[in-house]
């Protein structure tokens, strides 16, 4: 009796977990699934921005918007420049990341002074990327340390000259995406390689491995799920990379580069808010990166959950297979 | 734990001098990382404290020596108060930064506190209450924390149009009650801080379902919610995008639209004038991070924080 009364009540008690989580879930709907809904159905219509078209009339056109985005020589750049900048700044920053998790994590080392240099490295990912990106436009200008540098090494030769080359402005928008973040993944693989069962190295050291192999075969394989989440979230936010090219490609001063380091968000903004205002438009880019984005993701999660269980069946069946060899053998 | 090295010490010769030699490589490039970072703040504030003639001074032609010249800008100077006058005062440039924090607070602070009470709330619901849906909805959780905000801001802003709310905060700040990363981390944290025995007892003592949360459970959450709080705090100070698109009211403007604002052809000469309204932009983080950047690097360490 006393037991189904408690389990009664308890039942009850479970419906405010309903209105628990109610507030979420409305805020939800309201600010998030109404706009990506509205985002697929406008990419399929000629709507043009809110401040032209306060009635908000449009009509249905199929997938114009998205043929028209697609064959666009301003997208195809910025759909090249995003991944490009992404890769260029990202392949540093996880190596730098990985290099320095190791020496902060290695017995032999000991590294002192470790909290000082966490707190330096992490340091620009918290500042605001507005003041990063104009800050570092006003290195480039002339008058500006790195133009002074670039003077001091020869590289310009006229003072009032500003840098043009593109490969040189996706390379400073690379370094500063490497530099505002190559702090945060090597705290994150730090976290991770602590995480590490310390048992793994006395045995490998044990057994006569060096310090490159141990962490060639135990930390690297498995501080490989953390790494995987770090390459994810890193390209879905790389995809989405705007305050800082936006500050030097665009504005009254920008950079004689701004073609080469458009960015899609960029591009979005661009089209809802200049020109044509073509919020359908505007949103058929959004849905291609909506699905770019998603696609990468899932691929990713994919290849290296797959990979990672491939090998640990690979590793059970040889291990059953030694296992059964050397029961064969006491026999 | 620091057992396992003994054993290569004996085998190897010269074992030392290689472990020397790492120290010292290590801490070069620590050293110059160190550098790297600060390097770009230091320059923004000496600069800062600049006039126009010296900031200007290699492309003068009689200044033709850039080697004095780059290292003139790694010094200070006398016009910081200069400088800051005429950004803040001159009617020519005048940015009403005083009042861009002022709206920055209020909107990242509101944001906060909604986005950190609401997901304990949600977080807390998940984890105390069997309701059927219960699974469903937490995986829904999980699915939607990759979904970027930027995908969809075009028809936000067009939605937030329609309902009437640009030029207002409502839409920068009720929002953040649904945050599904911050949802995810407390979820986690209340698996190791709270346990179900203390609920129960709770209910026992005749507490309501609210009443529990709001005196037992919050008190229990609060370093995980401090943590939370801490990058909400930045990472809405930060926005710019949406913010730039939803404010056009010169005085509701926050800090990242006047910066972009110092982008604009009236400050193009004025450089003095441009580092002092970065560095006044970027003074407020930087002592908000040297108090809290324990908390930070620690919350980082967990992993719960990707923005």
């Amino acid at each position: 009796m006393a037991s189904s009364f408690k389990t009664r009540a308890k039942l009850e008690k479970n419906h405010f977990g309903y209105i628990f989580i109610a507030p979420f879930f409305i805020t939800y709907f309201v600010f998030q699934i109404i706009p990506l809904i509205n985002t697929f159905y406008y990419s399929l219509t000629d709507i043009k921005a809110w401040y032209v078209n306060p009635e908000m009339n449009y009509n249905f056109v199929g997938f114009d918007m998205f043929k028209m985005v697609l064959t666009e020589a301003s997208f195809k750049r910025a759909f090249v420049n995003t991944p490009v900048m992404w890769i260029m700044g990202f392949i540093p920053q996880l190596l730098m990341a990985l290099l320095l998790a190791s020496w902060f994590t290695n017995e032999k080392i000991r590294v002192k002074g470790q909290g000082f240099f966490k707190v330096v490295f992490y340091m620009p990912n918290i500042m605001t990327a507005t003041t990063i990106g104009l800050l570092f436009l006003a290195f480039i200008r002339p008058n500006g340390f790195i133009h002074n540098i670039a003077i001091a090494i020869g590289y310009i030769k006229n003072p009032s000259m500003p840098f043009t080359s593109g490969w040189f402005g996706r390379g400073v928008v690379a370094f500063i995406n490497f530099w505002m973040w190559y702090g945060q993944t090597m705290i994150v693989l730090i976290a991770g390689i602590m995480g590490i069962n310390p048992s793994f190295f006395e045995a490998a050291s044990i057994d006569g491995a060096s310090g490159w192999q141990s962490f060639w075969r135990i930390t690297l394989p498995l501080i490989r799920p953390i790494m995987t989440y770090s390459l994810v979230t890193s390209l879905i936010g790389g995809f989405q990379m705007f305050d800082v090219p936006n500050m030097m490609g665009n504005g009254d001063n920008a950079a004689m580069f701004r073609f080469d380091i458009q960015t899609i968000v960029m591009y979005i903004k661009t089209i809802a808010t200049t020109g044509s205002n073509s919020i359908g438009k505007a949103c058929a880019a959004s849905v291609i990166l909506f699905l770019i984005t998603a696609v990468c993701s899932c691929v990713l999660f994919y290849l290296t959950s797959d990979r990672a269980e491939a090998k640990a069946k690979r590793m059970e069946k040889k291990r059953a297979k030694e296992a059964a060899l050397q029961e064969g053998g006491d026999l | 734990m620091a057992n396992y090295g003994q054993a290569g010490q004996s085998m190897k010769g010269g074992y030392h001098a290689r472990i020397i030699a790492m120290k010292v490589l290590v801490y070069i490039v620590c050293i110059i990382l160190t550098i790297l970072a600060l390097l770009p703040f230091v320059i923004m504030v000496f600069t800062a404290s600049k006039n126009r003639l010296e900031i200007n001074s290699n492309s003068l032609e009689w200044a033709p020596d850039i080697k004095n010249s780059l290292v003139v800008s790694l010094l200070p100077s006398k016009s910081f108060f200069t400088n800051g006058k005429y950004l803040l005062t001159s009617p020519q440039l005048n940015l009403p930064f005083a009042r861009g924090f002022l709206n920055s607070f209020i909107i990242a602070a509101g944001a906060t506190i909604l986005s950190v009470y609401f997901s304990a709330l949600t977080a807390y619901g998940f984890a105390v209450y069997r309701f059927k849906l219960n699974k469903v909805l937490y995986t829904f959780i999980m699915a939607i924390q990759m979904i970027p905000s930027q995908v969809t801001v075009i028809s936000f802003v067009e939605l937030m149009f329609k309902w009437g709310l640009t030029d207002s905060y409502i839409p920068l700040i009720i929002p953040a009650i649904a945050a599904p990363s911050t949802v995810f981390f407390l979820r986690q944290y209340m698996s190791s801080a709270l346990s179900i025995e203390m609920v129960e007892a709770g209910r026992i003592d005749g507490a309501g379902e609210f009443g529990i949360f709001n005196r037992l459970v919050l008190p229990i959450l609060k370093p995980g919610m401090a943590t939370m709080a801490i990058f909400a705090m930045v990472t809405n100070w930060n926005n710019y995008l949406l913010p730039s698109m939803l404010l056009s009211h010169q005085d509701m403007q926050t800090v990242p639209m006047l910066v972009a604002k110092l982008n604009g052809n009236k400050y193009s000469t004025e450089f003095g004038a441009i580092y002092f309204g970065l560095t006044i932009s970027a003074a407020p983080l930087v002592i908000f991070y040297l108090v809290l950047s324990k908390y930070i690097i620690a919350g980082v360490a967990l992993g719960g924080v990707k923005e």
